[in-house]
């Protein structure tokens, strides 16, 4: 049953369906372009989010054979976290910095096409928290849509690079900036923004792929006379967080948008809610959670939250990948999540039920998730709060896994998971510091979890909740992944390190040092008949800064770099 | 034996520097944030006013008690420890006024000489009513800033009702609006928002409680101990001074109150403040005639005549586009300081603040579309 490749047919559908339902010919052809299984068109290949390319011209039999075939330099150092796209002959590959540069590049040779310069105000990185990465760009109707630094979305000429619209999402100077791709459904693109700590009230929003002009606007923290505003104490939903940092799905058959929450804040839980845990209705909804938006009006459908009243940081922002997986014999439409606090969510993606949630990796802040309610069942004594430090937490904040996309590859029913096996130690720090005001925040040395390495990949079934394989790596957060039907998975680390491995075994068959640290999920596609693999690299910088010792030993793994590397054989 | 005659050559070079120019003309450089009064502030009206900040004004008295002059590296500090990482700990500065006297601050990597001010949350309340304990706030409406300790102990009390602020102005303007019966917020902002823009209507009150008051010095990088200790051992005659400058700036400092004989001098409401308190700000005129004819004088000779040019990074015509309603205060803070790592010169010394209003009312005219 899972042999069959999935993925394909999936977005032979989406094709028909966009096809149908929109207008011009001219613009059904570009969407039929990008619906292109040749191509890699959006950030993790489709609306699914599988990161799985149908493509077997490289394959466990001749993939020690890749060569370069082309590198192109950035030109913006650090923190480069771009999965290209391509569409037809053409990719688009946005940097760091806001991005600084968006390059439309001939994806047979690399030869440049156009660069689109945005113009960023210079005091962005003051505001990001977590620094100035771009994950990449979303492509419709002969246009490029870009989601930046500064809180603006811009609309780009894919022919020529030239900017057709901008418009301001959210203001950067509340802490909130954008750094993962938009999604394009219909006639809208849509996009949330980060900064779930800083004061924040989450939303998402779409605008129309022509205009710029806003078409609906969702908060993902309820106001007053609002279904579950009551799940926050006083007024402190109004800076609730719950902030859709990453990417989002698409589920056309049910016309369902899914997008993942960040944390709420602030960092003390008794300021929105008990501070404990008889936290009852004082959940924080819907921070931690995944969201069900119906696509044409932006309306709350269903949620489920992981993380009720958080106080780890367990953002929920990890993306959703959906899948059609026989369950008990049974062919059932889910989706599934690597989320931050350690549980892998197995949940039908139709209707919000929890089919399975099982630890992925080590993790004690709860022994298990009740799949009828969704509720942890916590342990007391790792739930931080200001009169309450903990030790040994795990995961740590980063969570079990970050934004670093996994994938899901039909043949093998595996999904690969970049996971992080960190714990922490969390108290209330003496004193920190903001525009010249002193306040009092957490703090969280890190340390290796259980068996002393601090990543791994790990190749997860996820009909069974179980680790069929895994890579340990010494160092957390290394790269996405790709997986493809040439029975092969990618992947790269924080040495800069490119592998490629069995998808079925684990062994490893192929690699490559690039010089600098991977963040990025690598992507595949073909042009002309033949299958080229790109990957960006450009360690991180932001993230190393919360994690002591450990960050220092991620920073100084390999130099800051940035560059886009394509393979072929 | 090559590498030690390298090393002999690297340290002639540095003697022959050193000599050049004695350690004790070079500028003293005071890391500080351009936008952040009553602490530190960059903006024109600051500067004429005379009241550029408390730090400001402390850095320039430390200068002056070494006999050196003193320069200020300008950043901005919405995330504190990260500026401090990137300024002073990158040895772009030598010193930050008001930071937390705390070896668990940012560990070992951040000194400090003796602290110079007790600073802390203070509740702002109006003149007649007296609010003597945390209990006089009972079934009152309490405005706090977000993620601050006042946020957090009122969080235990369900007899007030917080109202949460991003930050003290907003605050202030809640308070001033009747929207809340009481703020508790960073005391050194209310007492200085009090005074400069709402004519003292309001008593602020130091609150001394656990995690409410705290030590503030002066930081240093730990490569820097020499520095340190000059600067401690001066700290000492500077105490009066530094008194005078907390009355100036109506900076309550704990308990005791500022006593009742030192009444505070008149400072101008800055900029932003101004901005924050006020609903609507009054544009910025000037005479655009008088501003082309400088700029196509002086700098033109960068930024092309008529402020056409060819490169987009230098291209006046895209101010409006590029900061939107920031454009006034970037000009403002790019023309008096310059950018000194991407070629622009400071011009404060050149031009009158009357002539930069003037350049900017000529660039309004010039603004393009797209």
């Amino acid at each position: 049953m899972l042999r069959r490749p999935t993925g394909f047919s999936f977005w032979l559908a989406v094709n028909t369906l966009v096809a149908g339902t929109l207008g011009t010919a001219a613009h059904a052809d570009d969407m039929a372009k990008a619906a292109d299984p040749n191509g890699w068109p959006m950030y993790s290949h489709g609306y699914d989010n599988t990161r799985y390319s149908p493509l077997k011209q490289i394959n466990t039999g001749n993939v020690n054979k890749l060569k370069l075939a082309y590198s192109l330099q950035l030109g913006s150092l650090r923190t480069n976290e771009a999965s290209p796209i391509v569409i037809g002959a053409t990719m688009y590959v946005s940097t760091s910095w806001g991005p600084k540069y968006v390059y439309a590049l001939d994806a047979r040779n690399g030869a440049p096409k156009w660069t689109y310069e945005p113009e960023i105000a210079d005091d962005t990185l003051q505001y990001a928290c977590c620094d100035v990465g771009s994950r990449g760009v979303a492509y419709a109707d002969g246009k490029i849509f870009v989601g930046r630094l500064d809180g603006k979305l811009s609309a780009v000429d894919a022919a020529t690079g030239k900017e057709l619209w901008t418009t301001t999402v959210v203001d950067y100077k509340q802490g909130s900036v954008i750094t993962s791709p938009p999604m394009v459904v219909k006639n809208m693109v849509i996009t949330g923004f980060g900064g779930g700590e800083y004061g924040a009230r989450g939303s998402l929003q779409a605008y129309d792929v022509n205009t710029g002009k806003e078409v609906w606007k969702t908060w993902t923290v309820p106001g007053p006379g609002e279904a579950n505003n009551d799940t926050w104490k006083g007024d402190s939903w109004q800076h609730g967080g719950a902030a859709l940092w990453l990417v989002g799905s698409y589920d056309p058959k049910t016309n369902t948008v899914l997008w993942g929450t960040s944390n709420p804040g602030p960092w003390n839980s008794a300021v929105r809610s008990t501070g404990d845990m008889n936290y009852g209705k004082l959940t924080n909804l819907y921070s931690a959670s995944t969201v069900a938006f119906d696509a044409d009006t932006g309306k709350i459908k269903w949620w489920v939250q992981a993380t009720p009243e958080d106080a780890w940081d367990y953002d929920g922002v990890n993306e959703l990948v959906l899948a059609d997986l026989a369950i008990s014999g049974k062919k059932t439409p889910v989706y599934m999540k690597a989320d931050r606090n350690g549980f892998f969510y197995v949940v039908n993606r139709e209707n919000g039920k929890i089919v399975s949630a099982e630890k992925y990796v080590p993790t004690n802040w709860a022994s298990a998730i009740d799949v009828a309610t969704g509720k942890p069942a916590g342990d007391p004594e790792k739930r931080p709060g200001p009169n309450h430090p903990v030790e040994g937490v795990c995961p740590n904040l980063i969570g079990g896994k970050n934004w670093q996309p996994m994938s899901f590859n039909p043949e093998t029913g595996l999904v690969y998971i970049p996971s992080n096996n960190v714990c922490m130690d969390w108290s209330v720090s003496d004193v920190t510091y903001r525009k010249g005001v002193f306040f009092l925040g957490g703090e969280f040395p890190p340390h290796p979890g259980p068996g002393g390495y601090m990543g791994e990949l790990v190749a997860w079934d996820p009909v069974a909740q179980k680790k069929v394989w895994g890579v340990k790596m010494d160092l957390p957060f290394n790269g996405g992944t790709l997986t493809t039907a040439g029975g092969l998975t990618f992947w790269g680390d924080l040495h800069g390190v490119f592998h490629a491995y069995n998808a079925k075994t684990g062994a490893e068959l192929w690699k490559i040092a690039l010089g600098s640290g991977i963040g990025a999920g690598p992507i595949s596609y073909s042009v002309d008949g033949k299958q080229y693999v790109a990957v960006v690299v450009g360690r991180t910088a932001g993230i190393p800064a919360f994690l002591g010792d450990v960050g220092k030993q991620m920073t100084a793994a390999t130099p800051e770099g940035g560059a886009l590397f394509v393979f072929t054989e | 034996m090559k590498l030690r005659v390298i090393n002999y050559a690297g340290l002639a070079a540095a003697l022959v520097v050193a000599a050049a120019a004695p350690a004790a003309l070079q500028p003293l450089r005071l890391c500080a944030d351009p936008a952040n009064l009553p602490f530190s502030s960059n903006a024109p009206e600051a500067v004429d006013n005379g009241a550029p900040g408390l730090y400001v004004e402390i850095g320039r008295a430390v200068a002056e008690a070494l006999g050196r002059p003193m320069e200020t590296v300008w950043s901005l500090s919405y995330f504190g420890k990260r500026n401090i990482r990137t300024t002073l700990l990158a040895g772009r500065c030598d010193l930050a006024v008001g930071l937390p006297a705390d070896s668990d601050f940012m560990g070992p990597r951040v000194i400090f000489t003796r602290p110079i001010l007790k600073l802390g949350y203070a509740l702002v309340v109006p003149k007649k009513a007296h609010a003597a304990s945390i209990d006089a706030l009972k079934g009152k409406r309490v405005a706090v800033q977000f993620a601050s300790p006042p946020q957090s102990l009122l969080a235990t009390r369900s007899d007030i009702t917080t109202v949460t602020t991003m930050d003290p102005e907003e605050a202030m303007r809640r308070l001033a609006a009747s929207e809340v019966d009481a703020a508790f917020i960073w005391g050194p902002s209310a007492g200085y928002i009090n005074h400069s823009a709402l004519r003292d209507e309001f008593n602020v009150i130091p609150v001394d409680a656990p995690h409410m008051q705290w030590q503030a010095a002066i930081g240093f990088s730990d490569k820097q101990p020499a520095l340190r200790d000059e600067v401690d051992a001066v700290l000492a005659r500077l105490a009066p001074r530094i008194r005078e400058l907390t009355i100036k700036y109506s900076i309550a400092m704990g308990p005791p109150l500022v006593q009742a004989d030192a009444s505070p001098m008149p400072i101008k409401v800055a900029a932003n403040v101004a901005g924050a308190m006020l609903a609507q700000g009054e544009a910025v005129k000037g005479d655009a005639t008088g501003g082309k004819e400088i700029f196509n004088s002086t700098c033109a000779h960068c930024h092309g005549p008529d402020a056409v040019v060819a490169d987009r990074k230098i291209n006046l015509r895209r101010l409006k586009n590029k900061y939107g309603d920031q454009m006034d205060e970037v000009f403002f803070t790019t023309v008096t300081d310059g950018r000194p790592t991407k070629g622009m010169p400071p011009w404060k010394d050149v031009f009158k603040h009357e002539d930069f209003v003037n350049i900017l009312a000529y660039l309004k005219t010039v603004q393009d579309d797209k």
